[in-house]
């Protein structure tokens, strides 16, 4: 079983967008996936209309005695089940802070699932804290989108210095860009320069502003069920293909 | 997946899918059809695995009974019917399942339906599908021409995880309706509508004696069976769809050899003689040609056993056999299309049905079979015992036939007694048969290579040459292996000798007696440890 995490120091990036996505996108060439919504916004349960059930909250996912499997649902794609965020996912960090070893206890929560999924995508919440901590152990590969501004290198370098500080593998983070607009001659500029002012690696795939990622809150599914030609959509899936790559080289 | 058989006719499917979904919206797609014909063995080994193969015009389907689900999937790769799994492309993983599971039985074709599948969602005001399935309805042409049979009907619920409920309150809404799920894979009512029994015939045997039976009437409800067994593979062999219907019918026979021996006096003897007469020469008219394709169905294995540079000489003797085959088929359908063979069939299930009985017809069927099963098991426990290092082969012949004796008693009146208790005995009667059995065969197999060897000794062409090189690798790879089966006899035979087995026969016969008086365990068989061939 692979992990996945989305991680952002700052919402509105797209990254639950993107989650999902590479979600369907794995299930759709037969992995078993589950998405993990840790966000308690649950955008990504809102995009496959999954709300939680009852009494599935941190104290399932967290707790002694708590089964994650209890909380996933399946999605209406085949091969692919989401554990849907739970409003008691605002006290996840208070939770971990009250345990004694707190930034393994999220990976030691989802190992028992690997019987029955190849793939599980965490989609994290934009924190720097306990949480993000246990994604960041839990992941093989942390997908961080980045939007093209001079501020988003500095962005990757708290990062990083973030990830040395607590000893955490800085090689995982993998970056993307995301929110694009080849129109406007700021971003071709950065797009062509970030990625050597870089500290993170970065993918090739570039993910565009488009409407049919825009479309997805009204969709309230995938990309490609709606738009399955469109370049967001196209985009979508080769961001897929090159992280599937560089997943099966962990 | 739940399956719900649904009645022949159905008013209103859509009312039924509409109150299926109350609470929420059903969402039905447009029906699609979809084409299959089904295969399996003549006995049933795909369906008795759990497993089912389709061809529905573009693939090969291997489907999980249980649930539909396509287990294997082989594009069509030629336009004519594979008949065996050595058909498939090599290499194909539906064909290696199939090789597992059919062995060298052929594929026949079962029931052609053309199904109309409505697929439906239910959903909730989210618009998530909390529940999801197929309303299916399928029909086929009678074999028989009469027109066109069914629609067979079924709903099909796939729960979704995380939403277990949905499906149990629809279930609940199907039972208001008197409807339930079925505890049989729906491919079962389709077969059946068909004419077709799923899993009706098997090589086993099983008969259903009453305690209370005479043995006249245990004897004709046993050979109603075994002539059943006789008329069911006949068309088989006659048109040759594999080997198997010959084993099978060959096996009838034997057992019905067996019969008249174990009840006899349940008719009277001058016609229990000539009925014996009868099939001893139809298992002479099969003998041969049951010989051949044994010899051919090891083909392969026999030429593995042999050096790559020496197989091809091992040609000769197979295309011998198989132009022997012909010959041997050709005469073996003659016999079973000459009067001779139908008047013997007619005249023995007239003798069956009628009542001309013998002096013990009216012994209790148990007291019969007591006493048959305590002889046979003291009789091969003798003989067994008697086997030592300077045992012919011809001494290990004698008793596997004995064995084969004690095994058929158990069958035939294995519904007299416990059925644990049987079934421990046939197990531990298969080991020592197995051994038995493996020995005849290689010792079977190295006299034909040796008469093979004979024949050639006239030619002395380079061809011939290479032939008795192969075929002399050969005979001495069996007659090794023979020796490694030979060893093993002492220590299969003390474990079928030993305290166990004699407690569970005692256990069986209710004797309370011991069923035999020797000592237990140690026998003087020690000897073939050296490895006497």
């Amino acid at each position: 079983m692979k992990t996945i995490a989305l991680y952002s120091i700052k919402g509105g990036v797209g990254k639950t967008a993107v989650a999902v996505n590479l979600a369907h996108a794995a299930a759709a060439e037969g992995r078993r996936t589950l998405l993990v919504d840790l966000d308690p916004q649950g955008a990504a349960s809102f995009y496959f209309r999954v709300r939680p059930r009852a009494g599935a909250g941190k104290k399932e996912l967290l707790g002694k005695g708590g089964r994650a499997e209890r909380a996933i649902r399946a999605t209406d794609f085949a091969g692919l089940d989401i554990l849907p965020a739970h409003r008691s996912f605002r006290g996840l960090e208070r939770a971990l802070d009250a345990v004694k070893k707190p930034r393994k206890l999220l990976a030691r929560r989802l190992a028992p699932l690997r019987d029955h999924h190849d793939l599980v995508i965490l989609d994290a919440p934009p924190t720097l804290t306990l949480v993000a901590e246990g994604v960041f152990r839990a992941a093989d590969l942390v997908l961080v989108p980045v939007i093209p501004t001079t501020l988003s290198v500095r962005m990757l370098e708290q990062l990083i210095a973030f990830f040395d500080r607590e000893e955490l593998d800085a090689g995982r983070l993998l970056a993307f860009f995301c929110l694009a607009d080849r129109r406007k001659a700021l971003h071709r500029q950065l797009l062509a320069e970030l990625p050597q002012a870089s500290p993170a690696a970065f993918c090739r795939t570039v993910i565009p502003n488009s409407t049919e990622v825009e479309r997805m809150g009204l969709e309230r599914r995938p990309v490609a069920c709606f738009a399955p030609r469109a370049p967001g959509t196209m985009a979508m899936l080769a961001l897929w293909r090159e992280v599937a790559g560089r997943l099966d080289g962990c | 997946m739940i399956c719900v058989p649904l009645p022949i006719v159905l008013d209103d499917p859509a009312a039924l899918l509409a109150h299926l979904g109350q609470g929420g919206e059903v969402v039905c797609d447009r029906p699609h059809t979809e084409r299959r014909r089904w295969f399996d063995s003549f006995d049933w080994r795909l369906w008795r695995a759990g497993r089912a193969l389709a061809h529905d015009g573009r693939s090969w389907l291997l489907v999980d009974l249980a649930d539909g689900a396509v287990v294997a999937e082989q594009p069509v790769w030629s336009p004519r019917w594979p008949r065996f799994s050595a058909d498939f492309p090599a290499g194909s993983p539906l064909g290696d399942a199939l090789h597992d599971l059919l062995e060298m039985r052929a594929l026949i074709r079962l029931v052609n339906p053309s199904g109309e599948i409505t697929a439906w969602r239910l959903i909730n005001d989210d618009g998530k599908t909390v529940l999801a399935g197929t309303m299916e309805a399928h029909t086929f042409e009678r074999t028989q021409g009469e027109g066109v049979a069914g629609p067979v009907r079924w709903l099909t619920l796939a729960p979704l995880r995380g939403y277990e409920e949905h499906a149990e309150r629809a279930l609940a809404r199907l039972a208001e309706h008197g409807l339930a799920p079925g505890h049989e894979p729906p491919l079962a009512c389709l077969l059946r509508a068909a004419g077709l029994e799923p899993a009706g015939y098997s090589g086993k045997f099983t008969a259903e004696l009453e305690p209370a039976m005479s043995a006249r009437e245990a004897f004709v409800a046993v050979s109603r069976r075994l002539v059943r067994a006789m008329r069911q593979n006949a068309a088989g062999v006659a048109t040759d769809v594999d080997t198997e219907f010959l084993h099978d019918f060959r096996v009838a026979v034997r057992r019905q050899r067996s019969a008249l021996a174990i009840f006899k006096g349940a008719l009277p003897d001058d016609e229990a003689a000539a009925f014996a007469d009868g099939f001893r020469t139809l298992g002479q008219l099969t003998g041969s040609l049951r010989d051949i394709d044994v010899h051919l169905l090891d083909e392969a294995s026999y030429r593995q056993l042999v050096p790559v540079a020496l197989q091809p000489g091992l040609d000769g003797m197979f295309d011998r056999l198989r132009a022997q085959r012909s010959d041997e088929l050709a005469k073996v359908r003659a016999g079973l299309a000459s009067d001779a063979y139908r008047n013997l069939v007619a005249s023995w299930l007239t003798c069956l049905a009628g009542d001309a009985a013998g002096p013990a017809a009216g012994e209790p069927v148990c007291d019969l079979a007591r006493r048959r099963l305590h002889r046979r098991y003291r009789r091969l426990l003798r003989d067994g015992r008697r086997i030592d290092a300077s045992s012919l082969s011809a001494d290990l012949h004698r008793l596997r036939i004995q064995g084969k004796k004690l095994r058929y008693l158990l069958e035939f009146f294995a519904s007299l007694f416990d059925a644990d208790d049987v079934e421990a005995l046939v197990g531990r009667l298969k080991k020592l048969q197995d051994n038995l059995g493996v020995y005849n065969d290689l010792s079977e197999q190295a006299a034909r290579l040796e008469a093979e060897l004979e024949g050639l000794a006239a030619r002395r062409s380079g061809a011939a040459v290479a032939e008795a090189a192969a075929l002399g690798g050969l005979l001495t790879a069996l007659l090794d292996e023979r020796r490694r089966v030979r060893k093993r006899f002492a220590r299969i035979f003390d474990a079928f000798a030993g305290r166990e087995v004699k407690a569970c026969f005692a256990r069986l016969l209710e004797d309370g007696e011991e069923a035999d008086d020797a000592p237990a365990g140690g026998f003087r068989d020690k000897h073939a440890a050296e490895g006497q061939a």
